[in-house]
């Protein structure tokens, strides 16, 4: 699972008002090298809830991101910073651990890189 | 155990066990060919006519080629092995998230992504169409290609694809429905019942319904541009098709070997044509747009 992805979900389990973001917890994290994009990067960069991605890229082992996102304008000259960028969203995968509902704490396991979302009957 | 979960599980189960197969006879797309009717196909045209039907689907919906009307955020609600997760992201230069019951799609989903070099446009998760784990207005365009047909409670299906709609994005839903009900009808004739419900059971289908209840849903949650159609005629040579290619020596052994639910669902395919003769069965597109 890729930050990106991480950034997309949230918990949607019955009465939880902000499931969002899920708490990471790491087993295994694994690099996988893609080829960078600098036009897609500018065009995710405003989707991309900041806090949650740069707190996300520290916990899987990544310290290069700032804590506050960063002005646009930096994305059109910095390509350093796009490296760093592309690095934590795209080539950093949860291979193995879970995600946590912030609310409630429960685990949505993550397997082989693919989260598992499903909800037991009682959290629906 | 409530019913949706055995669904559920029947359906995952259903998947885990078939996927192979049909992806190794009919490659990573498992929806029906879009078809000129009366015109004549070979075997390698359906792999076209698969691709067709997404691209007819897009046209369809008004998703053209003008850069500033493309999707860059979609997600794939039932992705199956990630076809058109791949197809769509690799067209518009999107991000595109799928979501299936079935874990074994979903890991053959990202192999696939890999090996494409997709692997960073694309991503699959394991969830539940009824309880998409997205917040809010997150996507562009909300592809669901033959997948509303698992869905149990339609009503809560459609408020899931509008959920995640981002304001102004579109949704595009290509389904198996049955016909439209008369106007002093309450249900499908008796007979009409027992041979979808025989249909039911062997793919993991709940009961069907209407393309005109999907518009009255999407009229309900105040969609705009709201456009259905009645594709039947398009996909008529798909299931000859199909059940052509499980008599082949190869299909026939890969049968054999996959299990008893994908042996079952291969011997109602005949149903599925007496269906789409009788005017039961439909292939329908409905598509619309969320207010800005």
């Amino acid at each position: 699972m890729r930050l990106l992805t991480h950034n997309m979900l949230s918990s949607n389990i019955k009465g939880v008002t902000n499931g969002f973001p899920l708490r990471i917890e790491v087993e295994k994290v694994v690099e996988k090298q893609v080829e960078i994009n600098h036009d897609f990067l500018r065009n995710i960069f405003p989707k991309i809830d900041w806090k949650a991605f740069s707190d996300a890229s520290r916990i899987m082992g990544y310290n290069e991101l700032p804590e506050e996102p960063p002005e646009p304008s930096v994305l059109e000259s910095d390509v350093e910073f796009l490296g760093k960028f592309h690095h934590a969203l795209l080539e950093l995968h949860l291979e193995e651990g879970a995600l946590l509902c912030p609310e409630t704490g429960r685990k949505f396991p993550v397997s082989k890189g693919i989260p598992n979302m499903l909800l037991l009957e009682d959290e629906v | 155990m409530s019913s949706d979960r055995v669904l559920q599980d029947g359906i995952a189960e259903f998947y885990d066990q078939s996927s192979g197969l049909w992806e190794d006879i009919w490659g990573d797309h498992m929806h029906h060919g879009f078809y000129d009717p009366a015109s004549n196909f070979s075997a390698s045209d359906h792999r076209a006519a698969q691709i067709r039907m997404i691209e007819e689907s897009l046209r369809f919906a008004g998703i053209t080629d003008e850069p500033e009307k493309q999707p860059k955020t979609i997600v794939d609600v039932g992705c199956g092995i990630g076809g058109s997760s791949r197809y769509l992201a690799r067209k518009f230069g999107a991000e595109c998230h799928g979501i299936t019951l079935s874990p074994v799609q979903a890991e053959r989903a990202n192999v696939l992504a890999k090996d494409e070099g997709l692997a960073d446009k694309v991503s699959f998760q394991v969830a539940d169409a009824l309880k998409q784990p997205f917040p809010d207005g997150q996507f562009d365009l909300v592809w669901s290609m033959e997948s509303g047909e698992h869905m149990p409670e339609k009503a809560k299906f459609v408020n899931e694809l509008a959920r995640v709609t981002a304001p102004g994005g579109a949704i595009i839903l290509v389904t198996w429905c049955h016909r439209d009900l008369g106007p002093s009808e309450e249900s499908l004739q008796p007979w009409e019942k027992k041979l979808l419900d025989r249909i039911c059971n062997a793919y993991y289908l709940p009961e069907w319904c209407s393309t005109s209840d999907y518009v009255k849903l999407l009229q309900s949650l105040s969609f705009q541009d709201i456009k259905a159609a009645d594709w039947s005629e398009h996909v008529a040579p798909f299931w000859p098709a199909v059940i052509r290619s499980a008599f082949t020596w190869k299909g026939f052994m890969s049968l054999l070997r996959s299990g008893l639910k994908t042996i079952k669902g291969a011997l109602v395919m005949p149903l599925m044509i007496q269906g789409y003769q009788k005017g039961v069965i439909k292939f329908a597109i409905i598509t619309c747009r969320k207010p800005e």
